[in-house]
């Protein structure tokens, strides 16, 4: 009788709630051309995504799952419960509670303000994947379609890195520790406000205004008795981003002052980081093919930057077909060092369950990296 | 007597005469009073192979009803399949002079985009279709012909005449019309290119009327270039929804 009662109500449940689910298996084959000293030739992994929602009342669950197996490099193996959190919507305001990955800002090679999520390194160095945070957040909407937004993060996780002889490990042949340390001591959360607004009359514009307070984005190593020992320090900034559209081109700022609240150990100094950027597409250069041109300036005083002075011009030619290829070139100079890099992707369906993406990644700099060339594809499959 | 008879009758068929311009008027006017609507549409591309590929989208859209030739409808759609694009949110704040306001969302990086577009002939999500065939409601869009004929067309009875888009960044020199002569709604369209060449013909049917609006059920876009042809079918269209305008904003723009 229990089991009869419990079973109605599961069903009555699922019969007034919606549930979407989307998923890819995927298969992925990096090839190192050129590394630095010895690393792997080339890595191959079986990659699997699967995002849950479950809507109910005014309220939703979201969960996304991410796992990689790779068949050269253990340390590349991870199931991560990448998000999942409660959303419940009120009149005027969302709140959220879980793990979530949010994107703040508004260019495309670097984005200098997203600093809510880490990088997933597991997964690939080159590109970005982010991890999922632990936070609480607030969305409150105003009347004239303006956002307020506050989040409570808390509980950063560990640091995984590729292994050793992977072209990405950048610590030579010395050992580092996972485990994040915090140069106040103990783990506080970390506190960011963002206002959201948009002008549609003598401007057309998107602005984005911000401040935070909390560990900030960047990553410190301490030598401590032959380990790497990495921690976080905190910070507070302000910053903004913001996009401008003037007849059909989008112009882009990406900017932030951080000021080092608590780094007795390492001696950081206050800095800023400055992002510029303009977007324009030609529409139907061919047949429907559009080609858009993208140029973005990006200059910091932070002293371990891996962006200053850099100047990103890419190209990016879309078919505009059924199958939505796309080939993007990008080339990132540093002016002031012989630092580049440049990359070419391609990336369509084969049918409408069937994607495919590959690309070629060329760096050159000073860093660990030294001189890289690599091709990688990837093969997604969406039931 | 007589000649009264005929002034009258003169008098009265001037006076009753249309234009194309206030053709364009009525069939706007039959297509208004949706005040809101939730539709699912289901978009069936075909190459010149006839190998078929399907796409469903969910849409709400909102009327603008203060007609102040500044702004037009919103719109919010939200792709279904290609699965790899599912989740995928496009907002559209129509502008009647200006270039429209629109944001997309991509879930995979979890981005609300601002884009832009002049050039509004571009393929809508690689169809046949572009972005001006399915959002140009607005008779002020374009200037028309002095002249219209009346013929049949599949046995209906028709108006036939020419627009010209005002918008130099029009994908179209011209637009050749075929109209309902009874319930004033458009059954065919002829769009010539730049070069003044026939590029596409589509064709509407399946009308519905929902009190005193009607709403279309499936277009069919042939082109005679490539030798493409897309169709968009309605499988649901409910309006009269009273929707919030809230709802067309970018707080919607997430998963």
């Amino acid at each position: 009788m229990k089991k009869i009662v419990i079973g109605s109500f599961l069903l009555s449940t699922l019969a007034f709630c919606e549930v979407e689910l989307k998923s890819y298996l995927g298969y992925e084959y990096k090839s190192y051309l050129k590394t630095k000293g010895d690393s792997k030739d080339y890595n191959s992994a079986i990659t699997l995504q699967s995002e849950l929602k479950y809507f109910f009342d005014d309220s939703k669950i979201y969960a996304k799952l991410d796992a990689l197996k790779d068949d050269r490099e253990e340390q590349r193996d991870h199931l991560n419960l990448t998000e999942l959190y409660y959303s419940k919507s009120f009149d005027d305001f969302d709140l959220d509670i879980g793990k979530k990955v949010v994107f703040l800002g508004s260019l495309e090679a670097y984005n200098l303000v997203d600093i809510i999520n880490r990088q997933n390194y597991q997964k690939d160095s080159m590109a970005t994947h982010k991890k999922g945070s632990y936070m609480a957040n607030l969305n409150y909407f105003l009347e004239d379609e303006s956002i307020f937004r506050i989040y409570l993060k808390g509980f950063e996780e560990d640091i995984k890195l590729s292994s050793k002889n992977s072209p990405y490990y950048p610590f030579g042949t010395m050992d580092y520790n996972k485990d994040l340390k915090f140069t106040n001591g103990d783990e506080q959360p970390s506190l960011l406000a963002t206002y959201t607004t948009s002008y549609d009359d003598e401007i057309i514009a998107d602005i984005s205004m911000g401040v935070f307070y909390g560990y900030d984005e960047n990553i410190l190593f301490k030598n401590e008795n032959s380990t790497l020992n990495p921690y976080l320090f905190q910070s507070a900034k302000l910053f903004t981003y913001d996009t401008f559209v003037i007849d059909s081109t989008l112009f882009k700022v990406e900017a932030s002052y951080t000021k080092v609240v608590d780094d007795e150990q390492f001696n950081i100094d206050n800095f800023y980081n400055l992002g510029l950027g303009a977007e324009y597409t030609i529409e139907q250069i061919y047949q429907n093919h559009n080609l858009g041109f993208i140029a973005e300036y990006y200059k910091s005083d932070y002293e371990n930057t891996a962006f200053n002075n850099d100047l990103f011009l890419a190209l990016r030619y879309s078919l505009n077909d059924k199958d939505s290829s796309e080939f993007l070139g990008g080339v990132i100079k540093d002016t002031e060092t012989s630092d580049k890099s440049a990359y070419i992707k391609y990336s369509g369906r084969l049918t409408d369950t069937l994607n495919v993406s590959t690309d070629l990644r060329y760096s050159k700099s000073d860093s660990y990296l030294g001189e890289h060339l690599r091709f990688g594809c990837e093969i997604k499959y969406y039931f | 007597m007589f000649k009264i008879a005929i002034v009258s009758l003169i008098l009265s068929s001037l006076l009753f005469a249309l234009t194309p311009h206030e053709i364009a008027t009525q069939v706007k006017k039959n297509s208004d009073g949706y005040e809101s609507s939730r539709s699912v549409m289901e978009m069936v591309l075909i190459d010149q192979a006839k190998n078929q590929s399907k796409r469903v989208m969910h849409s709400i859209s909102l009327e603008d009803k203060k007609n102040d030739g500044i702004n037009g409808d919103k719109s919010l759609m939200e792709f279904k399949t290609p699965l790899d694009v599912k989740g995928t949110k496009f907002l559209t704040h129509e502008k009647i002079e200006k270039n429209n306001n629109q944001w997309l969302y991509l879930p995979a990086l979890k981005r609300i985009k601002r884009i832009t577009s002049k050039n509004k002939s571009g393929s809508f999500m690689g169809s046949e279709f572009s972005y001006e065939d399915i959002s140009s409601r607005e008779p002020s869009k374009y200037t028309y012909s002095k002249e219209f004929s009346e013929q049949k067309l599949n046995g209906v009875d028709i108006y036939k005449y020419e627009r010209y888009p005002k918008d130099k960044n029009s994908g179209y020199s011209k637009q050749v019309l075929y109209v309902d002569k009874n319930r004033f709604v458009v059954l065919q369209i002829e769009f010539f290119d730049k070069k003044k060449e026939l590029l596409k013909t589509a064709t509407y049917s399946g009308y519905k009327k929902i009190k005193n609006t009607y709403r279309v059920g499936k277009m069919v876009m042939n082109n005679h270039q490539n030798y493409k042809a897309t169709t968009l079918e309605y499988i649901e269209d409910e309006i009269h929804l009273n929707l919030d305008e809230k709802l067309f904003s970018k707080r919607y723009l997430k998963d």
